[in-house]
């Protein structure tokens, strides 16, 4: 049988343990977001036929597909690869100007990469102009950060916007590529900032 | 055998016993009211009830924490919710200590043990949205279950260790069904857990390990259906069944281990059984499908599976032997059993080499050793007196014999001779083993009263 002292001892390390792993995932989204880098992320329009799902939306952005004829880097993928996406500064927003499976050596104030997960790669696409497929390779890269947590109700306006409705999102790198998203903008007015508690 | 029918069976016995004059009537008294005491111990049940009560409860209340928090969730600041998580987490395992301190009550602290191993698991979903966190989710489920077999580590909590495991395989399932992973880290997990069961001797969590891993084997079965054909699959399945069984038989009996090790065998028998079932429909696909733009690759991984296959063969003929031929009575059911592992292992190397050519052949024998391995199961059951391989027989015969009536690849001539045959062979077979038991019986009765005659003039 137990001692009542060994008992307190047992519960009180297994309190611990699990709140050191869930202080761990504070810790860890919290240093990504006390990051001096902040891009500026351009969203796409949400396919319609995806639905609003609970108190979240989905964010789809222009770096989540990835064109490789028009991208420096590496030109070979497969679905589940880590790659580390360089981005730049164009006006306002950040876009992609290459891609690589090997964590790039330099990047700079005006070169930052962020860190992603091939989920797809295609060898066609739709040409519009064609009207036919054509070949062409691209890789649809998930960051983390296509998902959004917003109070009850409020996903609808934001995932589905008016005509002519612009949302951005600032998002914030650490030195390793983890993004996280530090607010969120409507037509450029913030909506919702991340704080720590 | 449980105690309620241990009970039962002794109150059939005890009349013939006393006849016999072999236990007096106190002593048999005394015996059936030490098994009646057993069979009726008040402890165990009100122990059981009260902790599927207290499971039910913590269920119930679980759902309730969480509800009341995602009601008031919009109106709390960041820092409110994080404390309302910790705190509520705490709470049930300082109830825990409460319940378990001098064993005041077992069962529910074992159920407050289990809800704080859900509101851990509460508590990182609700990290996860409160901080953004969309990373890959089954990672999530893994924390989880790494809590969770913390808890069952430090507390050697069967209850918490089954948790455990089930949260693990949700985890291998993500993995596998969503990620498309060949998932082996799993195993690792599924063993640290598994040594935990046998180190504490926990009988329920014994049974969910050992058919939590056959689940993850099922899971699987879809990862490696990328990789090479049906048929080749389900041959690589059936003989991996076929060694787990042979190497449960092999370790059963050491003490330690003996109650994992007898139901692994049981379990793996059901696999095995399983597969061989599977294997006995014509048609199975064992073309290897090649993408014209990785046929390098899908050539290498075909090539790696057939040589798979060859060493599981070899593995499980040199197996075979040893294990059937260490039995030391000369019966011929050892031989028969080695000569079903050989025709096995021929059948299935013409099913890698042959199939294309010609598939009847194999089907047919695949048929006819399903029903040998029927009538083999109920001797060896009756015979070591294992209530469940005479059940598997009968569960396996009725599968059988109703998937081949229905059957419409075979004609209705084709089938009708299949029938007559299998029939025939099994009361062929019945009455043979029948004979040749009987003459056993016979055999080793004269052994023993030679036996004895010879120990009565030596001691003389």
């Amino acid at each position: 049988m137990m001692s009542n002292k060994s008992l307190w001892i047992k519960i009180f390390l297994i309190i611990l343990i699990q709140s050191s792993l869930l202080f761990a995932m504070i810790a860890n989204r919290q240093a990504i977001l006390s990051s001096d880098t902040i891009v500026v992320l351009e969203t796409r329009p949400i396919d319609p036929r995806s639905l609003f799902r609970g108190d979240y939306i989905r964010l789809s952005y222009e770096i989540n597909e990835l064109q490789l004829d028009k991208l420096s880097g590496d030109q070979s993928f497969k679905r589940n690869d880590t790659v580390y996406v360089m981005l730049q500064k164009q006006g306002l927003y950040w876009q992609a100007l290459a891609v690589f499976l090997e964590k790039p050596e330099t990047q700079n104030s005006q070169q930052i990469f962020i860190l992603g997960v091939v989920k797809s790669v295609s060898n066609r696409k739709w040409d519009d102009n064609l009207h036919s497929n054509k070949m062409l390779v691209s890789i649809d890269v998930s960051y983390g950060i296509e998902n959004y947590f917003v109070p009850e109700g409020e996903g609808l306006k934001l995932e589905r916007p008016q005509p002519g409705d612009k949302v951005t999102l600032e998002v914030a790198l650490d030195g390793e590529g983890h993004a996280a998203i530090k607010s969120l903008l409507l037509n450029g007015v913030k909506q919702y900032e991340e704080a720590l508690f | 055998m449980n105690n309620k029918q241990f009970y039962k069976k002794l109150q059939e016995k005890l009349p013939h016993w006393k006849v016999q004059s072999w236990l007096d009537e106190v002593s048999a008294q005394s015996i059936l009211n030490d098994a009646y005491s057993d069979a009726n111990n008040s402890n165990t049940k009100s122990h059981k009830i009260s902790l599927i009560l207290g499971i039910m409860g913590v269920m119930l209340l679980a759902v309730g924490v969480i509800s009341f928090i995602a009601a008031n969730w919009q109106g709390m600041s960041k820092i409110m919710k994080l404390s309302l998580l910790f705190s509520s987490m705490t709470a049930a395992y300082l109830a825990s200590i409460w319940a378990l301190s001098e064993q005041k009550y077992p069962a529910l602290g074992e159920a407050f043990l289990l809800l704080g191993v859900l509101l851990f698991g509460n508590n990182i979903m609700l990290i996860a949205q409160i901080y953004h966190i969309d990373s890959h989710y089954p990672n999530a489920i893994l924390l989880w279950a790494a809590g969770a077999l913390v808890t069952a580590f430090i507390m050697k909590s069967e209850v918490v260790l089954i948790t455990s495991v089930l949260l693990s395989l949700l985890w291998s399932g993500m993995e596998i069904f969503d990620f498309s992973q060949i998932h082996w880290h799993w195993l690792v997990f599924w063993s640290v857990c598994s040594v935990l069961t046998i180190r504490q001797g926990f009988h329920l969590a014994a049974h969910i390990m050992i058919v939590s891993f056959f689940v993850w084997l099922l899971f699987s079965f879809y990862s490696f259906s990328r990789y090479t054909s049906v048929g080749y699959l389900v041959q690589t399945y059936l003989l991996s069944g076929l060694l787990i069984f042979m190497l449960a038989e092999t370790i059963r009996n050491r003490q330690y281990i003996r109650y994992f090790a007898e139901l692994l065998s049981c379990y793996a028998l059901i696999f095995s059984a399983a597969f061989l079932f599977t294997l006995s429909f014509p048609e199975l696909d064992f073309d290897a499908y090649f993408d014209p733009g990785h046929i390098a690759d899908e050539l290498y991984t075909q090539v790696n599976f057939l040589i798979i296959q060859l060493v599981l063969m070899g593995l499980f003929l040199v197996a075979s032997i040893k294990h059937f031929m260490a039995n030391e009575t000369n019966h011929p059911i050892k031989w028969l059993s080695v000569l079903w592992a050989l025709v096995l292992v021929l059948c299935l190397l013409w099913n890698l080499f042959f199939y294309q050519e010609q598939q009847n052949i194999p089907v047919i024998i695949i048929n006819v050793l399903l029903f040998s391995l029927v009538i083999g199961l109920i001797y060896s059951g009756l015979a070591e007196h294992k209530r469940f391989y005479v059940n598997l027989a009968f569960g396996l015969f009725t599968i059988t014999l109703l998937s081949r009536y229905f059957d419409t690849f075979w004609g209705l001539m084709d089938r009708s001779l299949f029938f007559i045959v299998g029939g025939l062979l099994l009361i062929i077979g019945g009455y043979w083993l029948e004979k040749k038991r009987r003459q056993l019986n016979r055999q080793s009765a004269s052994d023993m009263h030679q036996s004895i005659l010879f120990t009565g003039d030596h001691d003389e």
